[in-house]
C-alpha cells in the first residue's frame, strides 16, 4: 500500500465508533434514540432534542451532491492531488457531510451536478484510521 | 421537533445614536512591513488619536482582535503612555470590528471607561497568512480539522467556495457578474493613494486569472497585507470635543449567526448567510431600512462575500445579488457605492476595519483622495471618478452600513450617520 501522505485525523471519544466502523468499510452514524434523528458530526448530546441517549447505526452509504468546489490550490499532501473536487453530501439519513468527491473530472466541472447520487467508500490511511470519501455513481 | 428554532432577535433595548466614532487611523498597507505588530498597532492608534486631536489621557479603554497573530492591548497602551481603565483582547478575524464597537458601547455604558480605541494589527502577508503555510499547517489534525484539513481545507476560500457554487446553481449567478465586484472596487482603489493595488482591472482580467478554488479566480480573492488600523469610540455627549464631525452609531450587530454554526452548511439553504438574521437587528434598531442607506461597506474577502451579504441584508431580492453587484449601483457615482476605498480586494486586508474607517471619512466628507488640498487639511472634491487618481468622495453621504463577514454562518454589521 502506498503511504498515505495527506493529513490523518486523530479520533476522539465522541467520534470513536465512526472510526471503528470506517476500518471495516461501514459508514457509522449517530442517531438519537429519543427523537430518532441522525446528526453529523458525532457529539455527546443530540442537537435536536438534547437527549444523551445516542446509538450508532450503520448508514446506507448513499447520498447526493449538495454542492461542490474545485480545489486548484492546496497544502501538504493534498497539494499533489490538485485539482480535486470537494463537496457537501446530503446523507440519505439526514444532515450533510463534507468530503473529497471521487469519480468526477475536476477539469470538467460542468459535468458535476448538484443532486447527483454518490456512494461512500473508505481509504486506509493508517492502521487506526480509514477515511470516508464519496464517489459519484 | 426541529432544532432549528428561530430565535427572537428583537433586542428590546438599544442605544441608537448615543455613541460615535471620533477618530480613525491606519498605517501604510504593505507586503513586508519590516515592523512588529506591536509597532504597527501603536502607529495606527497614534494616527487615530491625532485624527481626533487626542492626548494619551483622552483614551482609557482599549479593545483588539486577532487570530493569535498580534500584540495585546496592554503593551501598546504602555508604549503610547496610555493608562487604561478597561481593555480586552479577543480572538477573531472578519466580523470582529463591528462586534467590538458594540462591546465598546457596552463597557462605556456600564461606566467602565469613557473612550475606547479599537485596533487590529497584523502582518497578514509577512508573518501569519490565511492559508496553509507556516504554523497553521504544522498543527495536528483534531476538532474541526477532522472535517476540514482531512479533505484538504486550510484556507477561507477553500471552505467558502462550496456555498458560492450553490448560489450559482440556485440562482444562475455568473462569474462575469461577480467579477464586477473586483472591477468596481479596483476603480475605487485607483482613486485611493493608500491602496495596495491601484490598477483598474477588467472583467476579462478577473476571468483570465487562474483558479484558486473554482468558482474563485485569483482576482476574486482579496490581497493579504501587513498593516494596522484603529478607530476611537466615545459617547455622543463627548463626540463633539474633537477635530472632526463624528460618525454617530445608529445600530450595531456583533457576530450574529446562522443555526448550526458548528457546521453552517448543515442548515439550508446554504447560500443564505448570517446577514439574513443580522438584518432583523440592524435595521429595526437603527429605525431605518436598506433603502435609507447611502453607502455600504460589504466585506470583500471574496467577490462573492460582498454579493451574498448585500443580498441577505435586503439591498436586493434573494437571488438577485449578481445583478445588483454588476449593474453599477455599487460604483462611486452610483445609487449606493460599496467599499469606496477598494476594500480588501484592493486597498488591503484588515479583517474589516478599513471599511469602517472609509465610511467614517465619507460621512465627514473628508476622504483622503488626490483632490486639491485647501490648506486647512481639507480638500476641494471634484466628484469626478472617471480616471485613476481622481476623486473618491461620494456626494451627499448621510447614512452608511458596514456588513462584516466572518464566514457564511457569522456576520456583524453597523449603521452610522453623519453627526
Amino acid at each position: 500500500m502506498a503511504e498515505y501522505t495527506k493529513p490523518i485525523p486523530e479520533p476522539d471519544p465522541d467520534s470513536a465508533p465512526f472510526w471503528e466502523g470506517a476500518k471495516e468499510g461501514k459508514l457509522m452514524l449517530p442517531r438519537c434514540v429519543k427523537c430518532n434523528r441522525v446528526h453529523w458530526y458525532p457529539r455527546l448530546i443530540c442537537p435536536h432534542c438534547h437527549s444523551m441517549d445516542i446509538e450508532w447505526i450503520e448508514g446506507s452509504g448513499e447520498g447526493w451532491i449538495h454542492t461542490f468546489a474545485v480545489q486548484h490550490r492546496a497544502f501538504g499532501g493534498w497539494a499533489e492531488e490538485t485539482p480535486f473536487v470537494t463537496a457537501y453530501i446530503d446523507l440519505k439519513e439526514g444532515d450533510r457531510m463534507f468530503t473529497v468527491l471521487r469519480g468526477v473530472d475536476p477539469n470538467k466541472p460542468e459535468e458535476i451536478k448538484c443532486g447527483a447520487p454518490v456512494k461512500v467508500e473508505f481509504e486506509k490511511a493508517s492502521d487506526d484510521v480509514s477515511i470516508a470519501f464519496w464517489r459519484a455513481v | 421537533m426541529s432544532q432549528q428554532v428561530e430565535a427572537d432577535v428583537s433586542t428590546g433595548h438599544y442605544l441608537r445614536d448615543k455613541y460615535a466614532i471620533v477618530g480613525v487611523g491606519e498605517t501604510t498597507y504593505t507586503r513586508g512591513s519590516g515592523r512588529t505588530t506591536r509597532a504597527l498597532g501603536t502607529w495606527a492608534i497614534r494616527n487615530a488619536m491625532q485624527d481626533a486631536g487626542m492626548q494619551p489621557s483622552d483614551i482609557d479603554g482599549m479593545l483588539s482582535y486577532s487570530n493569535n497573530d498580534s500584540t495585546p492591548s496592554p503593551m501598546l497602551a504602555g508604549d503610547l503612555g496610555i493608562r487604561l481603565n478597561f481593555y480586552m483582547d479577543v480572538y477573531g478575524g472578519g466580523s470582529s470590528t463591528e462586534a467590538l464597537i458594540g462591546i465598546a458601547i457596552g463597557v462605556i455604558e456600564a461606566g467602565m471607561c469613557k473612550t475606547v480605541a479599537i485596533f487590529r494589527a497584523m502582518n497578514g502577508f509577512s508573518q501569519v497568512r490565511i492559508g496553509g503555510t507556516g504554523a497553521r499547517a504544522a498543527a495536528p489534525v483534531s476538532g474541526d480539522g477532522l472535517h476540514a484539513r482531512t479533505y484538504g481545507w486550510m484556507s477561507a476560500g477553500q471552505s467558502f467556495s462550496q456555498s458560492f457554487m450553490r448560489h450559482m446553481y440556485d440562482y444562475g449567478t455568473t462569474p462575469e457578474q461577480l467579477a464586477m465586484v473586483k472591477v468596481i472596487h479596483s476603480e475605487h482603489a485607483s482613486n485611493n493613494p493608500k491602496a495596495y493595488y491601484k490598477d483598474r482591472v477588467s472583467v476579462d482580467d478577473v476571468l483570465n486569472s487562474r483558479f484558486i478554488v473554482k468558482p474563485l479566480h485569483l482576482l476574486d480573492c482579496c490581497v493579504e497585507t501587513d498593516n494596522a488600523t484603529c478607530i476611537i469610540i466615545t459617547s455622543a455627549d463627548r463626540a463633539y470635543d474633537w477635530k472632526h464631525t463624528p460618525a454617530r452609531i445608529l445600530s450595531v450587530v456583533g457576530r450574529c449567526c446562522k443555526p448550526r454554526i458548528d457546521m453552517h452548511y448543515q442548515h439550508g439553504p446554504i447560500s443564505t448567510v448570517a446577514g439574513h438574521y443580522a438584518k432583523d437587528i440592524l435595521f429595526p434598531n437603527a429605525g431605518l431600512g436598506p433603502e435609507d442607506i447611502d453607502m455600504t461597506g460589504a466585506y470583500d474577502a471574496f467577490t462573492f462575500t460582498t454579493m451574498l451579504q448585500l443580498e441577505d441584508y435586503g439591498f436586493c431580492a434573494k437571488g438577485e445579488g449578481g445583478q445588483y453587484v454588476s449593474d453599477g449601483t455599487m460604483r462611486l457615482g452610483g445609487r449606493r457605492p460599496n467599499n469606496t476605498s477598494g476594500g480588501h480586494l484592493c486597498e488591503g486586508y484588515t479583517h474589516g476595519m478599513n471599511m469602517v474607517i472609509e465610511n467614517v471619512r465619507q460621512l465627514r466628507g473628508e476622504i483622503d483622495d488626490s483632490c486639491p488640498e485647501t490648506g486647512d487639511g481639507k480638500r476641494t472634491h471634484t466628484y469626478d471618478y472617471s480616471t485613476p487618481g481622481g476623486c473618491r468622495q461620494a456626494k451627499d453621504v448621510n447614512v452608511t452600513a458596514n456588513l462584516g463577514w466572518a464566514m457564511p454562518g457569522t456576520g456583524s454589521a453597523m449603521i452610522m450617520r453623519k453627526g
